[in-house]
C-alpha cells in the first residue's frame, strides 16, 4: 500500500499597508495587462486598488548614473501630471455611474491608484440578453450617459469592453452598470502615440487600428462609441455582431467594408442605431449624446420585445436596413 | 442633487423624474449635497453625506425579477466559495476535513493489514 502524506499549507501573504491602505489579499494580474490589482481598507471602508507596472520611480538604493536617474524621475513626474489631470476631468464627469480614481500616489517605486470598490453582480452578457426590455434600456441609457458626459469633458475612455462595465444591484432591486478602469484613458486633444494605446482587439475601432500601425488617424470619442455599439449589440441580443470568417475582429471587418450581421432579435430601429454607432468613419457615428437621445426617442417601440422571447439568434445583413 | 436609488444617476435637484430611468424624485431618490471632488496625494476622501434611501411605493411599477428565464450561470462574486465550502469541495481551507480523511484511512489499512496477518 502506497504512503500518504498530509501537508497542510500554511497561508503566506501577511496584510500589510500600501501607503495608508492596508492591503487585504495578494494581489493579481487577473484580466489586467500593465497593472495588479486587488483591495485595501482604509477606516474600515473596502476599497480597489491597482499597482502600475510602469513607470518604476528610481529609488535611491539603485545604483544609476545621475542622468539616467533625473531622466527617470522626469518620467515618472511626466506621467504623474498627465493622470492627475485625466483624473480630474474623470471626476468631472461623474454622473453617479463612473467609478474614478480617488487617491493616486506612490509607494517606494511604484505608482498606485485607489478606487471605490463595487458590490458587482458578476453576470455574462448572455445572462443580460435575458433581462426584459425595460432593463436593458436603463443600462444603456446609463452608458450613453456616462460616455457622453465624459465626452463633453473630451475625455475617451479608450477602453470599452463589458469587463469593465460592471453591473450593480441598486437598493430599489434593480441593476445599473458602473464605469471602471480608466488606465487607457486620454483626453481628445492628447492621444497617445500608436504603441502606447492599451485595448481589447475584440472592441477595436477601425481609426485606432490605423493609429497603431502609424496611420493618419483621429484618436476622439467616437472610438469609445465603435465600442459601445458592439456592448450595445451584446446587451440587446447575447452577442457580439457576425461578420465574415475571414476577419477576426469586428473593426477588420468594417476597415474592408465588409457586412457586418446584426442579431435578428435586436429590434429594428436599434439595429439602425447600431448600424450608425459601426461605421467606419468616425464623423459618420452619432455622438454618445445623440445615442442617448435616440434610445429615449425609441424607448416606446421597444416594448414590443415584451411579446417575442429571444429566439435562436440568426443572422440579418446590415445592409438590408438601409434599402 | 439627488441620486435615483433605481439607476444611481445624479439628478439635478428640480428635475422631478430621473433623467435616464424616469423613476419619480420623491419615490427613489437619496439627497444629497453637491459631490465634491476628491483629493489626491493621500489627504483623505471626502463623501457626501447621505440620508437613508426612501421606501419606494407600489406607484412605481417594477419586475418582480428582471431576469425572466433561467438564472444567470455566473454566481454574486464570493458567494461561489462559500457554496464549496459549504459542501467540502474545496474553497479556502479544509484542513480538519482532510486530517479526519487521513485518519480514518490509516485506520482502515491498519485494520485490513490486521485481518491478513491473522490468517
Amino acid at each position: 500500500m502506497g504512503t500518504l502524506s498530509i501537508t497542510i499549507k500554511k497561508d503566506e501573504f501577511v496584510p500589510h499597508n500600501i501607503g495608508s491602505y492596508t492591503l487585504l489579499q495578494p494581489m493579481t494580474s487577473n484580466k489586467s495587462g500593465f497593472s495588479k490589482w486587488g483591495f485595501c481598507r482604509k477606516n474600515d471602508k473596502d476599497y480597489f486598488i491597482k499597482e502600475f507596472l510602469n513607470p518604476v520611480y528610481p529609488l535611491d538604493s539603485i545604483d544609476l548614473s545621475r542622468e539616467i536617474r533625473q531622466k527617470k524621475i522626469k518620467q515618472c513626474e511626466d506621467w504623474l501630471a498627465k493622470k492627475e489631470l485625466i483624473y480630474k476631468r474623470i471626476r468631472k464627469s461623474q454622473n453617479g455611474n463612473l467609478v474614478p480614481p480617488i487617491d493616486l500616489f506612490r509607494d517606494g517605486s511604484h505608482y498606485y491608484l485607489v478606487t471605490d470598490k463595487v458590490d458587482e453582480i458578476s453576470v455574462d452578457c448572455k445572462a443580460i440578453s435575458y433581462f426584459d426590455m425595460e432593463h436593458k434600456l436603463i443600462l444603456m441609457k446609463v452608458l450613453a450617459n456616462s460616455f457622453s458626459k465624459l465626452a463633453d469633458n473630451n475625455v475617451v475612455h479608450a477602453d470599452v469592453k463589458l469587463d469593465n462595465l460592471l453591473l450593480k444591484k441598486t437598493k430599489s432591486g434593480y441593476y445599473t452598470i458602473k464605469i471602471i478602469d480608466f488606465d487607457a484613458s486620454f483626453i481628445a486633444d492628447d492621444p497617445p502615440s500608436g504603441d502606447e494605446m492599451q485595448c481589447d482587439f475584440v472592441y477595436l475601432a477601425p481609426e485606432t487600428f490605423l493609429a497603431m500601425i502609424d496611420e493618419p488617424s483621429d484618436l476622439t470619442p467616437k472610438i469609445d462609441v465603435f465600442a459601445m455599439g458592439i456592448v450595445f449589440h451584446q446587451i440587446l441580443s447575447g452577442e457580439m455582431p457576425g461578420f465574415d470568417k475571414e476577419y477576426d475582429y469586428v473593426y477588420e471587418a468594417v476597415l474592408n467594408d465588409a457586412e457586418l450581421f446584426i442579431n435578428k432579435n435586436i429590434p429594428p430601429k436599434f439595429k439602425v442605431l447600431l448600424a450608425y454607432m459601426l461605421k467606419k468613419q468616425p464623423a459618420e457615428r452619432p455622438s454618445m449624446r445623440q445615442v442617448l437621445t435616440a434610445i429615449k426617442a425609441l424607448e416606446d417601440d421597444s416594448l414590443y420585445a415584451k411579446k417575442n422571447a429571444p429566439k435562436k439568434p440568426s443572422a440579418l445583413k446590415i445592409a438590408d436596413d438601409f434599402d | 442633487m439627488w441620486i435615483c436609488t433605481k439607476c444611481e444617476t445624479y439628478n439635478e435637484d428640480h428635475e422631478q423624474y430621473c433623467c435616464i430611468c424616469n423613476a419619480k424624485k420623491n419615490e427613489a431618490s437619496v439627497t444629497v449635497n453637491t459631490p465634491q471632488q476628491t483629493p489626491f496625494q493621500g489627504q483623505g476622501v471626502k463623501r457626501p453625506e447621505l440620508k437613508p434611501a426612501e421606501r419606494i411605493t407600489e406607484t412605481i411599477t417594477r419586475p418582480t425579477s428582471p431576469i425572466r428565464s433561467d438564472p444567470p450561470s455566473s454566481l454574486v462574486r464570493g458567494s461561489r466559495d462559500d457554496l464549496m465550502e459549504s459542501f467540502g469541495m474545496g474553497g479556502r481551507s479544509n484542513k480538519l476535513t482532510t486530517a479526519l480523511v487521513a485518519v480514518n484511512v490509516l485506520l482502515l489499512a491498519a485494520n485490513i493489514l490486521g485481518r491478513i496477518l491473522l490468517l
